[in-house]
Formats: structure tokens, C-alpha cells, sequence
């Protein structure tokens, strides 16, 4: 195996309530970068994350499961964990080794009450967050509505990288906010086109796209890079 | 892009800086979207954690018993901590771990802060799964796992021998609901303890414990799902076959009214014999209520109870017709009968005992004749003060969705709940309620149910409340069978 030096390592734990997929995503995370031949799934039970006997019954995690992925020049870490509550220990476990939490949030519900459960303890350990707003394919999936459950909850600072373009059933694009380009993704899924960004989503992305810089903006410790006439 | 620049916007890069800082000191929270089913996004998710999520050095240094602030730094002394250990079957324990500080190498010899042995790393791996990846060395920021690791268990450190680091462990929330364990086959009843114990250095919010009170095994978990996997582990990790039972309740017995009894020890044929006559007078005790005036006090004594309540204890022996050696045996009857209560053979509280009159022999009385005297006197009296179960409450806190609350409602009117009242938090509904431990086994299971898994609820002990009396007529009958 590759050796990284610290500053290429990253750590990282999947949270998020029962279903959300945290041990689906694990797996695509794994598969994507080519550690893998074939995607593992729950139906099968054959993912990487749950191995155990237990877990295969009963369709769902009941371990905090190691895995790791290379993307790029980096190797992340990541800890897939249970949603349920009942697990709590394993949750609070890989949480103290982390660095950052990536808290999936499922499209169609947005902040659930596993989500609140298991934010109690993120918030004792004080960790970096993302959110993942995960299943935009299904067909009930609402990501504005899920994105307003999470600034309702957690305030200002949960802000969109991205939104879908077509979310639903034939899901398949995304304008990423950072970057400003749709990434498009072939019907198997995989590494996307990276497209311009459509007319008719232009304004949208536009003034989502200024709302990050504001917020990065206010973050940055340098002056210089504020944005002028734009004090704090 | 350019025309972003032109306004005085940032450039990526700055942007990157920006929301990096934004994620450590948490004021900013990015949000992804994806389909981790059909493979869509997490390529891209990726490419932001590997240039904008924080690496270990960059995190704040980690806390430590002894030598304070412990800084990610691949050049200091080796310092790995013990955040989770799993017995596997086939493999044995495997001992997960974050490399804190310095590098370490398969083979090396480390010291266990906790316990101050020497652990040797003889192999280090990194995990995928039930996959081990070998690997030579492992450097600071990095995760990774070894085997074979004796006496090291979760939230211990192993540092280098060059100096003494024990990393701030992790605190595990309490366990929160409980239930009965016995072994299927009694000759398996010395492995379940012991099972039981090393189950609880790798999962530190299991807990078990032998509730003397009550005669069971007691397992406390986080929830039933948790010791559902508990008992499936015993069973396929260590060999024992279990069941669950309901865990009986610690009930309380006190009395509502005073009564007068009188109880005469007699054995007084052939060789040394036994003679003690206690009279007493029992009444509920109330905090902060006068002494008798109708009796002469002479002594008085109050008891903080184990249990909870109290015994006070009054000598109220006139013209000297009970020695007051004896007066000490006399309690000691009566506390015995107060650990075995007289109607359910719970715990006796809050009941005041004034020992007023009674008889010696010269030379047939002794200690036992006067315990044995005081505790029968007391069940007497007990059984005249009309007698009240009591059983713990709980004060619950229920947060549901506004939609199933009214099914939340009647299920808790079933059992036997007051509800305090109900308050709004932002989605949810918050109830609260009284309820008795009684109605409260399997709750989740319930809950869960009912709710789709949506509502959390959180219990703390209130205090001890009268069974209603078709309860105390039933618990009382299944004391007498």
C-alpha cells in the first residue's frame, strides 16, 4: 500500500439516521476511486461495511466499520456508523477520531429526529460538518425543502456546494457551486462531463454561487480578502 | 468565472482558505448532494475533502492527562489511542486505534499508560472492513488496527518509552433502559459474568450488574435493539445461550396510619432458654414532624435508609422493664424486617418505630430473644397501619412529530401516565409525563412502532408513588402464593 505523509491524510465519519445510506455511500466512495472491482449493496449483503452476520440479518449497521479510500493523492479514513441511536457508543468512538463528520441527510426528509440524535453528540465533539443531502434520485426527493430543515436547525451556516439540476426519478446533473460548472454523470454514474452551466440555471447559480463567496469570504482571517466595500 | 473576479471576488483558492477556516471554527457547514446508489457525486465530494476538510494536524491538539496539549506531529513521540476494540470470531480481539503523535512501526514495543505494560505492535494494519491491508508503519494523523493486544481495551493510550502520554479518554453516554438476563442452562451462569464483563470493556455503554435487591441479572443498554445484539453476541461470539426477563421492580412498602403491637419470645424448655416481650408503636414518618409527647423519649435515633426514606427509632422504655442493652437487637429485628418487607418482601421506608414497654427474664433473655421479638412486634404492627405499596416514577420526555402525537398520547394514558404538559420545539412536539417503571418495559420497542422511529424520549427517576390498589391487591397475592 501507498504510504501518505499526515498532511495527506483524511479522516472522516459517516453519520446520519437509519437509511440516510451511510454504508452505501462508504461503498461508492470505495468503488469510485477503483479499490474496487464491484459495488457491494445492502440487498446483497455484500458491502465492505457490514460484515458481520448481525448486520446482514438485519439489514442495517450495528458496528462502526474502518474502511479507507485513495482519492487523488490522498487517503481518507472513513468510519461508517450506525443510524441508530441504540449505537450511540460506536458513534461516539468514531467521532473522537475524526476530523470531519459528513452528516447524510436523506433528500426526501430532510432533518429527521436520528439526525437531531445524532447531532447531540457531533456537537459534543465540536467537529468540522458537512452535510450530504443523499437519494436526490428518488422520486419524493426535495432538496431546497431539506436544505431549509437544515438552516432552520443548525442556523446560517449549513450552505449549499451544489444543488441538482433534475433531481428525481433520471437524476444526472449537478452545478457545483464552487467551481461553477454541471457536472453531468453518464446512466451508470461514475466521473461526470464537466459542462457550462445551462441559461436557464445561470441565475440560480449565480446568486447561490455569491451567497458561498460572502459566507467564505466572512470567514477568511486575512483582510485582503474580503470582498471590497464588503466589510466582515 | 472571470466576471466574479472583475467584482472583486475571490479566486478559488482564496475561496478553499475561506471554507476551510469556516469549517474548523464551525461557523460554516457545507452542503453536497449526491445518489450514493447510483454512484453520482461522491467524486466530487471527495476532491472537496481532500483539499478543504481538515487534516489531523490541522485540528486542534488533542487533550491529555498529564502533559496537557498533545500537537499531530509525525516527529514526536509515539502516541496511539484506543478508541474501539472487537472480538471477532476466528481472529480475536482487534484493537482500532488513531496514531497522535510520532510514527510507529510493526514490531515496536509501546507501554499502555493505563496499566504501564508493555504492548508489542506485532502487526499493524489497516482495516477495510474484515479486510486487514498489512502495512510496515503507520504516521501521526492516520487510523489504523492491530491484533493481539492483551490487557489494552478501549480508551487506553500506548505511547512510546521515551515518555509517559495518556490522551483525554472518551466519556460514554449512561446506559438508559434494562432488562433481566439469566443463562438457558445454569452451568453457564459463571460464563455469562464473566462474558458480561469483558462485553463491557468494548462496548462502555453496556453495563451489567447484579441488582441485589430484586435477585436478577441486570443488563443495561442503550436501547432494546442494543441488547438484542448483546444476547446475539453471547450466543455466536461466546457460546451461551440466554433469554431475557423482565426486570422486577424495585418496590417500596410504608404504612398510612399508626398501630400497636406486642410480640412475646418464649422458649423456655430444658437447658438455657430464650424469653423477650417488645411492645412498639409504629406510624408513618413524615420529615420535620414532632416527636410522640404521649410517650417519654428517651433515646432517639434516624436512619438514613440505603434505599431511600427513613427509620427513626425512638426508645421509650420506662422504669427500666427492657435492659438498655437490648434496645440495639430490638432495631436490628425491626431493620431486618424493613430490608424483607412484611406484604411484598420489598424494602420498608418512611415509617417511625417507638418501643414503649416490654419484659425481660433475668436470666432467659439474651440479644436474639429481642431481635426476634422487635421484628415480629413490628410485622404486626405493620400489617394493622394499613400497608401501601409504593413504585418508582419517571419523569419522561417525549419528542415526536406533530403528527402521531395523539397516538403517542393514548399509549401513554395505557400506561398509567399523568401527562405534565407539551411544548413545541421547532418541528416536534415535546411531551412530558409521569409514568411508572412498572408500564415502562419495552417502552422503545413501542415508541418506535408507533412513531415510524421517529420520536426520541429521555427518562430520569422522580420519585415513589401508592400503587393503585387493584395493583396492590395482585402483588400482594403473588407475595402470599
Amino acid at each position: 500500500m501507498k504510504v501518505y505523509d499526515d498532511k495527506h491524510i483524511k479522516n472522516i465519519v459517516l453519520l446520519g439516521s437509519v437509511k440516510s445510506g451511510k454504508t452505501t455511500l462508504a461503498e461508492t466512495m470505495v468503488f469510485e476511486a477503483g479499490l474496487t472491482k464491484r459495488r457491494g449493496t445492502i440487498e446483497d449483503k455484500n458491502t465492505i461495511s457490514d460484515y458481520h452476520q448481525i448486520e446482514q440479518e438485519r439489514g442495517n449497521s450495528v458496528y462502526a466499520t474502518s474502511l479507507h479510500t485513495e482519492w487523488r493523492d490522498y487517503k481518507i479514513n472513513i468510519i461508517d456508523t450506525p443510524g441508530l441511536d441504540d449505537f450511540v457508543g460506536e458513534i461516539v468512538s468514531a467521532l473522537r477520531v475524526a476530523d470531519t463528520c459528513v452528516m447524510l441527510i436523506n433528500a426526501q426528509y430532510g432533518v429527521e429526529v436520528g439526525t437531531e440524535l445524532v447531532w447531540n453528540s457531533v456537537e459534543r465533539f465540536a467537529k468540522p460538518t458537512i452535510f450530504a443531502i443523499n437519494q436526490v434520485d428518488h422520486p419524493k426527493a426535495a432538496f431546497d425543502e431539506a436544505v431549509l430543515s437544515l438552516q432552520e436547525r443548525f442556523g446560517t451556516a449549513p450552505v449549499p456546494m451544489q444543488y441538482p439540476v433534475n433531481q428525481g426519478q433520471g437524476f444526472n446533473a449537478i452545478i457545483d457551486l464552487l467551481k461553477m460548472t454541471m457536472y453531468r454523470f453518464p446512466p451508470e454514474g461514475g466521473k461526470p462531463e464537466k459542462l457550462p452551466i445551462p441559461e436557464s440555471e445561470k441565475e440560480r447559480a449565480e446568486k447561490l454561487h455569491n451567497e458561498l463567496v460572502e459566507k467564505a469570504a466572512r470567514r477568511s482571517p486575512d483582510g485582503a480578502l474580503f470582498r471590497q466595500g464588503q466589510p466582515g | 468565472m472571470e466576471l466574479y473576479f472583475d467584482k472583486g471576488s475571490l479566486d478559488e483558492d482564496e475561496m478553499r482558505m475561506g471554507l476551510k477556516i469556516g469549517m474548523r471554527n464551525r461557523s460554516l457547514f457545507p452542503i453536497f448532494c449526491l445518489s450514493a446508489k447510483q454512484n453520482m457525486g461522491s467524486g466530487r465530494m471527495m476532491g472537496f475533502i481532500d483539499n478543504v476538510a481538515p487534516s489531523a494536524h490541522e485540528m486542534l491538539p488533542e487533550q491529555t492527562l498529564n502533559i496537557g496539549e498533545l500537537a499531530c506531529d509525525p516527529a514526536g513521540v509515539p502516541v496511539l489511542f484506543v478508541f474501539k476494540t472487537l472480538v471477532e470470531p476466528y481472529l480475536g480481539k482487534i484493537t482500532f486505534f488513531k496514531v497522535c503523535s510520532g510514527e510507529v512501526s510493526e514490531g515496536q514495543d509501546l507501554v499502555n499508560y493505563q496499566t504501564g505494560d508493555t504492548e508489542r505492535l506485532a502487526q499493524l494494519f489497516i482495516m477495510d472492513g474484515k479486510e486487514r491491508n498489512q502495512v510496515k508503519k503507520l504516521s501521526a494523523g492516520d487510523i489504523g488496527a492491530t491484533l493481539k493486544m492483551k490487557g489494552t481495551s478501549t480508551n487506553h493510550t500506548l505511547h512510546g518509552k521515551e515518555k509517559r502520554v495518556g490522551v483525554a479518554p472518551i466519556e460514554f453516554p449512561e446506559p438508559r433502559i434494562r432488562s433481566a438476563i439469566v443463562a438457558k442452562e445454569k452451568k453457564d451462569d459463571e460464563k455469562l459474568g464473566e462474558a458480561l464483563r469483558d462485553m463491557q470493556t468494548e462496548d462502555q455503554t453496556l453495563k451489567a450488574e447484579f441488582a441485589s435487591e430484586v435477585k436478577q441479572l441486570i443488563l443495561w443498554g442503550q436501547g432494546e435493539l442494543h441488547l438484542q445484539v448483546a444476547r446475539w453476541r453471547l450466543e455466536h461470539v461466546y457460546g451461551i445461550k440466554t433469554e431475557f426477563e423482565e426486570p422486577k421492580i424495585p418496590y417500596r412498602e410504608t404504612i398510612q396510619k399508626p398501630a400497636t403491637a406486642m410480640y412475646r419470645h418464649k422458649k423456655q424448655s430444658g437447658g438455657s432458654g430464650q424469653f423477650a416481650e417488645v411492645h412498639l408503636r409504629i406510624e408513618p414518618h413524615v420529615e420535620g414532624a414532632p416527636d410522640p409527647t404521649d410517650l417519654n423519649v428517651r433515646g432517639k435515633e434516624e436512619i438514613d435508609l440505603p434505599w431511600g426514606g427513613k427509620l427513626v427509632f425512638y426508645n421509650c422504655i420506662v422504669g427500666g422493664v427492657i435492659d438498655a442493652k437490648y434496645l440495639p437487637s430490638i432495631q436490628r429485628g425491626v431493620m431486618e424486617k424493613m430490608q424483607e418487607g412484611p406484604m411484598t418482601g420489598s424494602h420498608v421506608r418512611d415509617v417511625r418505630v417507638m418501643v414503649f414497654d416490654g419484659k425481660m427474664h433475668a436470666v432467659d433473655s439474651n440479644d436474639i430473644s429481642f431481635k426476634i421479638a422487635g421484628a415480629q412486634a413490628f410485622k404486626e404492627a405493620f400489617k394493622q397501619a394499613d400497608p401501601l405499596i409504593l413504585e418508582p416514577i419517571y419523569e419522561m420526555e417525549i419528542m415526536v412529530p406533530e403528527e402521531v402525537m395523539g397516538e403517542v398520547m393514548g399509549d401513554l394514558q395505557t400506561r398509567r401516565s399523568i401527562i405534565g404538559g407539551m411544548e413545541t420545539q421547532g418541528r416536534y412536539q415535546v411531551i412530558k409525563a409521569l409514568t411508572p417503571l412498572a408500564e415502562q418495559y419495552k417502552y422503545t420497542t413501542a415508541l418506535k412502532s408507533i412513531t415510524q422511529g421517529r420520536a426520541s424520549f429521555k427518562r430520569r427517576f422522580k420519585e415513589y408513588a401508592p400503587v393503585p390498589f387493584e395493583v396492590q391487591k395482585s402483588l400482594a397475592a403473588q407475595h402470599a402464593d
